[in-house]
């Protein structure tokens, strides 16, 4: 029931972590509809009208004992079993025998600098004095590791079924790197490296959100994530570096 | 009346917190109109007040969206719910219920609420400087709040003034609990209304220093050029950040922030729950139902409210073993909760519920807090935070629990009391329209942001998200959200009329309408002492047959104020009103104090360079003079001349050492290690300083308090319990001093 109201589930993990949700959305649900199906009774049964007269005994301890007892136990069951080796999962990196491709995204007021390392697989340097409307992640080209660098702001290219591990930074903000369909949140905060990985299954083209209140510019601070074939991959690749021997 | 009567400070927080809420409740109308139809002209008739600033052709700026954000939620939790729900209904309603004839200190309750309305006038006032009003939400978090406008700077001198206020509300909520209670008002009778005001005050008493602690850092990243939270390397707006020492930590606010911030969020629902089982308990004529389990579900979810903080902070880089405890602890608070919410319910079982308006509100606070509660828990699991952080669904869960959850309550709490303050009822049926009116707008407003939330749409987006494509179909709700949030503006109108009419009213009502045993209604009336069957109402009813008379010849009188009273030790607690009220403020102190200490520790353990070595610059002298100065302390008066001396001569060597520090060119700009030197410094300092002239006072004009026959006296001599308790309390500070800077000798000297 949950589950249509979602974002599309787009990469590997997100059945996992979609799981959790309409898991623990169920157990309230059924808490809730019991409770306020009591309380309901309780109301009906008890209004002044029919039933003139308080009875001072009350009720006797097993209903909300049962209730408690449910409420522990449910959660208690969705914490150990679900959640936390879900969560345990994400923190954790990739699955070893996975070679990732390896992207840096710099947030800043509004907008999504992205650095991939190339061909070579190595980031090169970069330098913020660099940093301009042509070189927004400010690649040092002096630098023989960042030759084949690319760096592009706000359209960030993966291909499908490939995991790929992001480097999250930011340069002035605390930010927050939002890929609804990824099921990726990971906030940007200026002076550390978080790093949060995924998988595309799905290829199409999905948004990149901020989730972190960053300033007047937050609600436009909207990228893109293109999500395509191996194919369209191996493609990409070779324009930008043509683009880059031009 | 006086103005240091409990009843007077009560009410005066209480029209001056319904002002606030006034007021945030018209920053989210404009925040409402903005999300319909983004990008469209306001009505022309506001236009003018907004100014071109803000709303230039009458369009408004996400600047000032922004700062509606930041105010809304400020205003509404800072200076509306907490200040009602605590200290306007704790204020009146504790003492009456307690049987004692005033708060335990009641220039001190006064003082609170004076400084709660300078610390709202300051934060409103934030509107008029340069660049608006805060504008980096609630939260404020650095770097955002530290590179923000002006305003933010009023911002943090108001929480630093609420801090303050709300230390002394707290204190003299407490020990007015524990040191007022009328005989025969014992632990286990205490109603349990009391008990939530209890748990409330030492929230805000334990947690509130680490928020003051965070904007005194805050206040000197933004004006004293240190970097509490400044990493190295910021480049705002493409300029590198120049003459920084950097190296700060942002996550460091963070933490500060959510230590008082969550415990808050249990200080806007606990004296709800205490206004709605008075309410249930009166209304279905019959006895709290597991008074024991509430009291006990209440105590342990306080306790826990102070080791949840970090579920806030899933998303910003936490560890699997930090992510683990803190999910481990939110799932554990949620069984307190549940326990509450089920003894209520289980309250009603055999009783004789009468559907008055006081007792609408009460039941519809049972869901609508039920729905904001398990909200809560797919929040609190990171598993499932990494869809709903920072989406409407959160906006949707915090606003069940407070908006139609406390304010329920409240309005509840006003409905009920209103006769006990004015003499007169409420109308029922003007009553009626505004609870349904109410009822249905506030969730026509907050369920459709769940729905929003789960498809992705991000919160504090000046234009609701229109520029995204999985925001589309959520657009058009928000415009029904915005007519939803105006009628429920204009079912406010019967509100305010009825309390403005009914107040007017020649003709007064019964003098117990509800037939309540509570105290509070039998202080005015003593014959309604006089139960019958069938209409117990709360716990403390036991408490009424054993004082069988009535409750206020029994309470504490006016004398209770003066200090010779409070001095006294009350032979079931063991303890006196001006000793545990001192012990309080040395434990609110602690976490001030035991705050900084925690920021220095955290910044130099995540300091990636190593720190300089020590920064001594005459250490031993000062220490020297600051335990000469305590060593020194006693109620002779060459000694606290000699005490006073000592400490104003620590505070001149201290000024002297900062002094060099600055010639010498080491700022507190210089280094993170200097920041925290001067800061911390600065902050123990002042606290000297205040001791020093308090030490003065007693050997001048206080001295006059001083019996005339120093040991000599017979134990009638009023005065001397008054001066003996007044040298013992500033002993105990003058020793808390003395631990407070070994602390700081060991951080910086050695």
């Amino acid at each position: 029931m949950i589950e249509r109201w979602l974002p599309a589930a787009a990469s590997a993990h997100a059945a996992m972590l979609d799981g959790v949700l309409v898991s623990i959305h169920a157990h309230m649900l059924l808490i809730f509809v019991g409770w306020l199906a009591l309380l309901t009774l309780v109301l009906i049964r008890f209004r002044s009208g029919a039933h003139p007269t308080a009875n001072q005994a009350g009720a006797r301890l097993l209903w909300p004992a049962i209730a408690i007892g449910l409420l522990i136990l449910g959660d208690a069951y969705i914490l150990a079993t679900k959640a936390l080796p879900a969560w345990s999962a994400r923190v954790a990196p990739p699955p070893a025998g996975v070679t990732p491709i390896e992207v840096r995204i710099t947030a800043e007021q509004f907008a999504w600098n992205i650095h991939y390392p190339g061909p070579d697989g190595v980031f090169g340097r970069t330098d913020n004095a660099l940093i301009s409307a042509s070189n927004p992640v400010g690649i040092d080209r002096t630098d023989a590791a960042a030759r084949d660098d690319v760096g592009l702001l706000n359209i960030l290219t993966l291909p499908v079924d490939r995991t790929v591990v992001i480097q999250l930074m930011s340069r002035d903000v605390v930010h927050g790197f939002t890929l609804n369909e990824m099921r990726v949140k990971q906030d940007a905060v200026p002076g550390t490296i978080t790093r949060t990985w995924f998988t595309p299954t799905l290829t199409g083209n999905w948004e990149i959100a901020c989730s972190q209140l960053c300033g007047l510019g937050h609600y436009r601070m909207r990228g893109e994530l293109h999500v395509v074939t191996a194919e369209g991959w191996a493609a990409w690749i070779a324009d930008e570096q043509a683009r880059l021997n031009r | 009346m006086r103005w240091t009567d409990h009843k007077r400070v009560g009410l005066l927080y209480g029209l001056t917190a319904l002002v606030f809420l006034l007021v945030g409740f018209k920053l989210m109308l404009l925040m409402r109109w903005q999300l319909a139809w983004p990008g469209q002209p306001l009505p022309a008739w506001l236009v003018p007040m907004l100014g071109e600033t803000n709303a230039p052709g009458g369009i408004m700026l996400p600047e000032f969206y922004n700062q509606l954000v930041a105010m809304h939620g400020s205003v509404m939790v800072f200076l509306a719910v907490v200040p009602l729900a605590a200290s306007a209904f704790g204020t009146y309603f504790v003492p009456l219920q307690i049987g004692a004839g005033q708060m335990a200190f009641p220039r001190l309750s006064a003082l609170s609420f004076w400084i709660y309305l300078a610390a709202g006038l300051v934060m409103l006032a934030s509107f008029y400087v340069e660049g608006g009003a805060p504008n980096s939400g609630w939260t404020s978090y650095p770097p955002l709040a530290v590179i923000a406008t002006p305003g933010q700077n009023l911002w943090l001198v108001g929480i630093i003034l609420l801090g303050l206020s709300a230390a002394l509300g707290a204190i003299t909520m407490l020990v007015t609990i524990v040191q007022s209670r009328a005989p025969g008002v014992t632990w286990t009778t205490l109603p349990f209304f009391v008990w939530s005001q209890l748990v409330t005050a030492l929230l805000l008493l334990l947690a509130f220093p680490a928020l003051q602690a965070a904007a005194i850092f805050q206040l000197m990243d933004r004006l004293g050029g240190t970097s509490f939270f400044l990493p190295s390397g910021l480049v705002i707006g493409g300029v590198p950040l120049q003459g920084l020492a950097a190296g700060g930590n942002p996550l460091l606010w963070q933490h500060l922030f959510w230590f008082l911030a969550h415990p808050e969020v249990y200080v806007l629902i606990l004296p709800a729950m205490g206004i709605v089982a008075e309410v249930i308990t009166v209304n279905a004529r019959r006895p709290l139902w597991g008074y024991g389990l509430m009291v006990g579900a209440v105590l342990f979810m306080g306790g826990m409210s102070m080791v949840v903080w970090a579920h806030h902070m899933f998303l910003s880089g936490m560890s699997t073993s930090l992510g683990t405890f803190f999910q481990v602890t939110t799932m554990i608070i949620s069984i307190p909760s549940v326990i509450l919410i089920s003894s209520l319910v289980m309250s009603l079982w055999g009783g004789s519920i009468r559907f008055t308006t006081p007792m609408l509100f009460a039941l519809a606070f049972l869901p609508m807090f039920g729905i904001g509660g398990l909200t809560g828990l797919p929040l609190g699991l990171a598993a499932s935070d990494v869809a709903l952080h920072d989406t409407y669904y959160v906006v949707a869960h915090f606003h069940y629990l407070v908006a139609p959850g406390t304010i329920f309550a409240l309005f509840a709490g006003i409905y009920h009391w209103f006769p006990r303050i004015t003499g007169r009822v409420l109308n029922e049926t003007l009553g009626k329209v505004h609870f349904w009116g109410s009822f249905i707008c506030m969730n026509l407003i907050f369920m459709p942001m769940f729905l929003i939330g789960l498809m992705g749409v991000n919160r504090r987006l000046y234009d609701a998200g229109a520029s995204y494509a999985l925001a589309q179909p959520t657009l058009p709700w928000q415009a029904h959200m915005t007519y939803a949030a105006v009628l429920l503006g204009l079912f406010q109108l019967p509100f305010v009329w009825n309390l403005w009419a009914s107040a007017r009213r020649a003709e007064r009502d019964a003098v117990n309408p509800w037939q309540s045993n509570s105290r509070e209604w039998q202080s005015i009336n003593p014959e309604s002492t006089n139960r019958q069957s069938g209409s117990a109402s709360s716990a403390s009813s036991a408490a009424l047959d054993e004082s069988a008379s009535s409750a206020s010849s029994v309470a504490l009188d006016e004398s209770a104020s003066s200090a010779s009273s409070v001095a006294l030790v009350r032979p079931d607690t063991g303890t006196s009103a001006s000793a545990l009220g001192n012990w309080l403020l040395l434990a609110s102190l602690t976490m001030f104090f035991g705050s900084l200490f925690s920021a220095y520790v955290m910044l130099r353990a995540g300091s990636t360079t190593t720190w300089p070595g020590p920064l001594a610059q005459f250490p031993w002298l000062e220490t020297a003079l600051l335990l000469g100065a305590s060593a020194a302390f006693s109620g002779e008066r060459i000694r606290l001349i000699g005490a006073h001396a000592l400490g104003l001569a620590f505070v001149a060597v201290a000024l002297l050492n900062g002094a060099v520090f600055i010639r010498q060119g080491l700022m507190p700009s210089t280094s993170l290690q200097l920041a925290c030197w001067f800061t911390l410094g600065g902050v123990l300092v002042a606290h000297v300083l205040a001791g020093a002239i308090h030490t003065g006072w007693l050997a001048g004009p206080g001295l006059g308090l001083r019996p005339r026959y120093d040991g000599q006296v017979s134990s009638t001599d009023g005065d001397r319990p008054g001066w003996n308790a007044r040298i013992s309390a500033t002993r105990r500070y003058w020793i808390f001093l003395d631990l407070a800077w070994l602390a700081f000798v060991g951080s910086f000297y050695l």
